[in-house]
């Protein structure tokens, strides 16, 4: 360990998580291309991860889910893959480009729990109906029940 | 309880880094008494994406302490080989397990395999590679 201390060190090793999942510069010294095959395998590890928590979304943008996710999460770390998946949802939905299939799986998320986009998402106590474009769930003492599909 | 350790397959090296991974592992499992959990894939992956000789990183690991080795799939991409736990073995991790066991076969290995799942009849496959490479008799 050289002189300049662990203090040093530490301020380099967040440097470099930030180049793998915040979209942070490289640091000097290290292997662009490396580093950035290092950061593309991290995203399609969430990607795969994120999938298996949105299967719906995921089977709706079929082969076009990788390259999605990784766009949209490149620059942001990671939520967990319940939150990052559901933060994509609702961005896709913003842009008009949810798929039916991620529309229902989101509108049936949305009814059963709570989720403000910044804390963990919780249980809802109290019935609920939620809205993802034309697509309606309800949700009435924890069953969810998708009672206007979307249009297709 | 007992602790092994296990290295990591990795993509890159830290630049200034004062020891290379065979000091790093040796120096550690001396320091603290814990065993070796040798992934012979991560083996493979390291040498291929440092352009350096596997079997040069098997002879310098103190393989008696190997407690077990894990065995993994993988695929070259974009120039490098990563380490997926999604893919068949390749015979070159294969070839891998059986320089592991002629220096010093390990008590038990172990396939990884995360997803992606092939029929039964591969993964019996896969495994009996395994064994046949290690000198252990076939799994199935």
């Amino acid at each position: 360990m050289s002189a300049s201390g662990g203090g040093d060190l530490a301020a380099r090793q967040a440097e470099l998580v930030a180049t793998l999942v915040a979209g942070g510069p490289l640091p000097p010294g290290f292997a662009p291309g490396p580093v950035d095959a290092a950061r593309r395998a991290l995203l399609r590890k969430r990607a795969g991860d994120v999938a298996r928590h949105w299967p719906l979304l995921a089977a709706a943008l079929g082969g076009s889910w990788s390259a999605t996710f990784a766009r949209w999460a490149a620059d942001r770390p990671t939520n967990g893959s319940l939150r990052d998946g559901w933060d994509l949802a609702r961005e896709l939905h913003r842009r008009g480009e949810l798929p039916p299939l991620g529309a229902e799986e989101l509108a049936a998320r949305e009814a059963a729990t709570r989720y403000d986009g910044a804390t963990a998402p919780r249980p809802r106590r109290l019935p609920a109906l939620a809205r993802v474009g034309g697509t309606v769930a309800v949700q009435f003492a924890g069953r969810v029940r998708l009672v206007r599909p979307a249009h297709r | 309880m007992p602790i092994a350790l296990e290295p990591i397959a990795a993509l890159f090296d830290w630049p200034d880094d004062e020891l290379d991974e065979a000091d790093f592992l040796t120096e550690i499992l001396d320091a603290t008494g814990a065993t070796l959990l040798l992934d012979i894939a991560n083996v493979h992956a390291n040498a291929r994406n440092r352009g350096a000789d596997p079997l040069a990183l098997l002879d310098r690991l103190p393989l008696g302490r190997v407690a077990y080795a894990h065995v993994a799939g993988g695929a070259e991409q974009g120039g490098f080989y990563h380490d997926t736990h999604t893919d068949p073995v390749p015979p070159a991790v294969l070839d891998l397990v059986g320089e592991l066991c002629a220096r010093h076969r390990p008590p038990a290995l172990l396939l990884e395999r995360d997803g992606r799942w092939p029929p039964a009849s591969a993964l019996r496959a896969e495994l009996d590679a395994i064994a046949a490479a290690s000198g252990y008799p076939a799994v199935t």
